[in-house]
Formats: structure tokens, C-alpha cells, sequence
């Protein structure tokens, strides 16, 4: 079985057309905007019923034992994250609470997509693309608190009436140890 | 400047319940730390199921440094620092893996998986063949020793065997590794994060402020769980302070906070427990410190070292504990309950790391928040040393700040003494009074 690294490679050549390229692009600059916004519920109506949205964690191996695809699930690991949607849900009525002390007043943060790069899944029927794209997620906190994020993004897009829904989103932060004192952010 | 003895038993009145902001930001309070406390003090390295193959290591932290712990051939664990004797750089890089030896990357100084130095390049020209590798080992911690799967060392040859320096919190401590007969195993991967804050501030929580959670965890526990427990008076439960500076606080009658998909094999694995325990510390959730460093959220399958970066900063290195012979259902369930709530990404736990870094931050940039003596006055005087059912001090509910003080008397103990703190006052008959 190839894996999703692996098909993305393959598929560089595999004739997306440019309206395509574009509308993905457009689709993930506007999906971003509504974090940088603080519009999560509405962020949260892209997620497709079916979410999977999942962070694993970044390994520092030696390179004969070092993961070749860190994207890949391997058994039941901790991640960073791992929602379906009713868990995403969760933490975004913990937002709407009133109470969330970690974002209250809330981060700024400033979501930066490029390197788009998309493929058509082998078994798709052509209303689902594979995106990878990377990310620079920039946080500035109360008065000085600085985060900075970068890694890359594995989405499964599936096209609808409206646009697109996001079915799966691993995020591959370019982190071991996490240098923020949390990750009350989305990515 | 060196820190004063008298100065510093001023700043920790745990008699009193007042505790100087100063020892959380203190540069010289902090390099005693790493020499008296780290340096001596049974440490928390790895459970068993970590490193479970010959050859298996990791990588860790004891205090400020770097420590390489390995199984060995005999199934035994060996644990030393990752440092080469020749200049001190690290030999291994990677957190974990399997492996024959340790070569330095510097010059190439080799060490098996025992810390034996085994190869030096040039030793018959160079050296002259007059290296004697045997003195040349990786420097190997004093004493290593094992509690039920957990793995534990010290730098000090003095410290007291580790069953005698946990004492009565092994009575608590079986309530989250021996509450199965099959044990537990840390499920793979490490959740690793940074605050800029002092360790002590997340030790002394998690040994016994459940006052917290109502307000900091408002927007999490209080909404996804039971709501009633989360936001009226103390829940009932308990709070246990040790004489050795542990603490342990649960709540009765939780079996889990959330609905996480193994709801039916809780409830079986709760008559287990009762049955191999007895109901007084098997039927809780709750928090605990073993001191100094190793947390846990018991009922929550969380296990976590607090390890110092310095004055005012710590990486927390959180884990999930899981019954081994669970099934792969209820593993994952509880890996997923606890990814969502705990780790830099928990939705309960985000709001620690703001609380616990601005907490710091006051105290990097201000002068007065130094000078400032927190209270810890909860619960004082309405503890007991003679519990009916329960070893240690006891506070007979769930609020209080007891363990606190316990934690502060024991850490001010280690930082004045120049040699290992005993006990004396410890009753190390407490096993006598419960039924085990």
C-alpha cells in the first residue's frame, strides 16, 4: 500500500487543472480567515461530517529508526490531537463558554497557506482532492507573548454545493517539544 | 551570592501556610535545587513498558540533566548521563530507540548499552594503549530500582532504598499501577510542551489543589462533565499529605469524567479494583505528586514529569497509562478521551499553561510579586495523622491545601540539609493500620 506521502508525490504530475489549483487556494485562504477572525463556529461548518483532524506527534529518532511518513497512524499512539467532529465540537463550545480563560482575552493569530500542492486520490470519483500545503501560524498573546508555528498541512477536500468540506486534516507541526505553554490555537 | 538557610526556612513557613513568591523565581534557590533535591531525590525515568526489548532506551531528564536509561541483555535497566567523559558532549540524539552502543559523534568515544566504554578511536597510537576504558564508563546514577513497572534512579549512593522513599504512598500508588492483575503499560508517544514558570507551581497542583478546577477549568470540566461535582462545594473525597512530601487527592464515586467509549469496561475494572484494593482509594479520580516531580491524574489515565529548564521555565512530559490486557477498543478510547482533555492541546489543560506562565511572567519582570507570601493556609488544622482507614495525613474532603504544605516541608528539608533528609518523625509502620 502507497502512502499518502507517497501518492501525493506521484500525483504532482497527475494534471490538476489550474481552476482547480485555484479554487483550493482560495478555499484554504478563506478557511483561515475566519480563525484569524475568531469565527470558529463557522470554521467548524467546513469540517465534513466524517472529520478526522489529528496532529501526531513529531519524533526525533535516529535516522535508521526514524519514521519514514510521520503522517502515517501506527496502533493506538498519543498524538497532539485527534478529533472527529463532535470532539472539535467540544472545543469550540469550550470557546463559546464565555469561560475559556487560555483565550480570553483571545490570541491573535495570523495563518500564512502556501506550497499548495493537490492530488486526486486513486479511489476518488473526482469529487475529492488530496491538499498539502504549509503553514506558518504566527500568536501573539495579551501584551508580548509571541508563538510561532510552521509545518504543513495533509487535507482531504471533498467538494460540495457551497465549495469544499474538510474529511481529514493532518497537521505535521514542526516541533518536538512544543514551545508554547499550550496549543489553544487551531491549525 | 549563596542562598542562607535561615532566610530561605523564613520564605517556607509551611507551619504557618506562607510561602514566598521569591523561591519560585530564585536563580541560586534554583542551582540548590538541581544540587540538594534533584541531586539526591528518587526520580521518576521510565515505566517498564517504555523500553521493553534489549537494547531498548530513551532519553530523559533527571533535574537539569540529561539521562540515558536502557534495558539491558538481563532484562535489568541501567540509567546514566549522556555525556561522554572525554568532552562532555552528548552521546546519544535521539529520544528513543534500540540499540548496541553509543557512539559520540565528537571523537567517537563508543559505549554499549551498559554505559561501558567499549571502542576509542587511535587508543594504541594516540592513547599509547594506556587508556584504562573500565574508569571511563558513562557516569551511571547511584542507585536505580523498580516499583511495580515504574522505573526510578538517584544520583545519591545515600538515599534510602526507593520503597522506603515513597513510604505510605505506595498505599495510593497501587490504586493506578495495581488495580488490574495484568498491570499497566504507557501507551507510545510522549506529549512534550514548555512553560515559562516554575516547576514547583505544577507539583505542588497536581499533589493537591483540586480548588482550582472549578474556575480555571470552568469552560472544560464544568461543561463536558458531571456539572454538579465541577461547580457546587467540595466534592467528597479525600486529600492524603506524606510526611515524605507526596500527596494524592481524589474524589469518590468518579469512575471517569467523560464518556469516552469504555464506559462498560470501567465499570467491571471498578469491582476489580474494589475487590484487590478495597473501596477506600479505588473507587476515586484525582491528582497526585510523588515527590518531587512525577504527576498524575488517576481515573484519567495521565501520567507526567515536570522537568526543570531553569528558574523559570519547565517541559512537561506527559504520558497515557492504559490497562495492559484492555482491549484495543477501550486503549484507543482512552487515548482519544485524553488527547482531547489533557497535553498542550487538552482542552483542560490549556488553561493551565496560562495560568502557570503569567504566574512566572509577574514574577521574571516584578519586584514586588517577589516579596509577595502566598497563602496556603487551607485546611490548616483540620487534618488528622490517624485516619481510621487511610495512612498519612488526611484531610477529610477534597479542597485543601494540606499536601502543599507537606511538599514545602519536605522540599525545605532537602534544600538546608547537607546530607540525605531523613524522617525520623515518619511512622514507618503505617502499612500496619490499613488492610492491604
Amino acid at each position: 500500500m502507497t502512502t499518502q506521502l507517497e501518492r501525493s508525490v506521484e500525483a504532482v504530475a497527475s494534471g490538476v487543472t489550474v481552476e482547480v489549483q485555484h479554487e483550493v487556494e482560495q478555499f484554504l485562504y478563506r478557511e483561515v480567515q475566519l480563525l484569524d477572525d475568531w469565527r470558529y463556529r463557522d470554521w467548524f461548518d467546513l469540517m465534513a461530517d466524517d472529520l478526522r483532524y489529528r496532529a501526531p506527534i513529531r519524533k526525533n529518532r535516529l535516522r535508521r529508526q526514524r519514521l519514514e511518513d510521520e503522517v502515517a497512524e501506527r496502533g493506538i499512539e498519543m498524538p497532539l490531537f485527534d478529533d472527529d467532529k463532535e470532539s472539535l465540537n467540544v472545543r469550540i463550545m469550550q470557546r463559546e463558554t464565555g469561560k475559556f480563560w487560555a483565550e480570553d482575552p483571545p490570541s491573535r493569530t495570523r495563518h500564512l497557506i502556501s506550497n499548495v500542492r493537490i492530488s486526486l486520490p486513486t479511489e476518488s470519483d473526482g469529487d475529492e482532492y488530496e491538499v498539502r500545503s504549509n503553514f506558518i501560524v504566527y500568536r501573539n498573546r495579551l501584551e508580548t507573548e509571541v508563538d510561532l508555528w510552521a509545518g504543513e498541512r495533509f487535507d482531504l477536500l471533498r467538494r460540495d454545493r457551497a465549495g469544499f468540506k474538510i474529511a481529514r486534516r493532518t497537521v505535521l507541526l514542526d516541533q518536538n517539544v512544543v514551545l508554547a505553554k499550550n496549543l489553544s490555537v487551531f491549525f | 551570592m549563596a542562598v542562607d538557610m535561615n532566610d530561605l526556612a523564613t520564605k517556607v513557613d509551611w507551619e504557618r501556610g506562607e510561602i514566598s513568591a521569591d523561591i519560585f523565581i530564585d536563580e541560586e534557590v534554583y542551582r540548590l535545587e538541581l544540587d540538594r533535591l534533584f541531586g539526591r531525590a528518587w526520580l521518576f525515568l521510565a515505566h517498564d513498558s517504555m523500553i521493553p526489548k534489549p537494547g531498548d532506551f530513551l532519553n530523559t531528564y533527571m533535574g537539569g540533566d540529561p539521562v540515558l536509561v536502557a534495558r539491558q541483555r538481563d532484562g535489568g535497566v541501567k540509567a546514566y548521563l549522556n555525556a561522554c567523559r572525554h568532552r562532555g558532549m552528548k552521546v546519544c540524539r535521539a529520544e528513543d530507540g534500540n540499540t548496541k552502543h553509543f557512539m559520540c559523534t565528537y571523537h567517537g568515544w563508543t559505549y554499549d548499552i551498559a554505559g561501558n566504554l567499549v571502542n576509542v578511536p587511535n587508543e594504541n597510537d594516540a592513547y599509547h594503549g594506556e587508556l584504562d576504558k573500565a574508569e571511563f564508563g558513562l557516569k551511571q546514577v547511584a542507585q536505580i530500582d523498580t516499583y511495580k513497572g515504574l522505573i526510578f534512579a538517584t544520583f545519591d549512593p545515600d538515599a534510602p532504598p526507593l520503597l522506603e522513599y515513597l513510604g505510605d504512598s505506595v498505599y495510593y500508588i497501587d490504586a493506578w499501577v495495581d488495580h488490574v492483575p495484568g498491570g499497566v503499560e504507557v501507551l507510545p508517544g510522549v506529549v512534550k510542551w514548555t512553560i515559562h514558570g516554575n516547576w514547583k507551581i505544577a507539583a505542588e497542583q497536581f499533589a493537591g489543589d483540586g480548588y482550582h478546577v472549578n474556575v480555571t477549568h470552568m469552560s472544560s470540566l464544568a461543561q463536558i462533565s458531571n456539572t454538579e461535582l465541577y461547580t457546587g462545594p467540595s466534592p467528597p473525597g479525600f486529600q492524603f499529605s506524606s510526611r515524605l512530601g507526596h500527596g494524592y487527592s481524589g474524589i469518590y464515586n468518579q469512575p471517569s469524567r467523560f464518556e469516552d467509549g469504555a464506559a462498560d469496561y470501567r465499570t467491571e475494572r471498578m469491582q476489580t479494583a474494589i475487590d484487590r484494593l478495597g473501596p477506600e482509594r479505588a473507587n476515586t479520580v484525582g491528582n497526585f505528586t510523588v515527590f518531587p516531580n512525577l504527576s498524575g491524574l488517576p481515573g484519567q489515565s495521565n501520567l507526567r514529569v515536570w522537568h526543570p529548564k531553569g528558574p523559570n521555565a519547565f517541559q512537561i512530559w506527559s504520558w497515557t497509562l492504559v490497562d495492559k490486557d484492555a482491549p484495543d477498543e477501550v486503549k484507543r478510547a482512552q487515548m482519544l478521551s485524553s488527547a482531547l482533555t489533557e497535553g498542550a492541546a487538552g482542552t483542560v489543560e490549556v488553561d493551565d499553561g496560562e495560568n502557570w506562565d503569567l504566574m512566572g511572567q509577574l514574577l521574571q519582570d516584578g519586584h514586588q510579586t517577589r516579596l509577595l507570601k502566598w497563602n496556603y493556609k487551607m485546611g490548616l488544622g483540620h487534618e488528622t495523622d490517624d485516619h481510621d482507614k487511610l495512612p498519612g495525613r488526611i484531610n477529610d474532603m477534597y479542597f485543601g491545601e494540606g499536601p502543599q504544605r507537606a511538599f514545602y516541608r519536605r522540599w525545605l528539608e532537602f534544600m538546608t540539609s547537607e546530607k540525605w533528609p531523613h524522617c525520623d518523625d515518619f511512622d514507618d509502620d503505617w502499612s500496619k493500620k490499613v488492610n492491604r
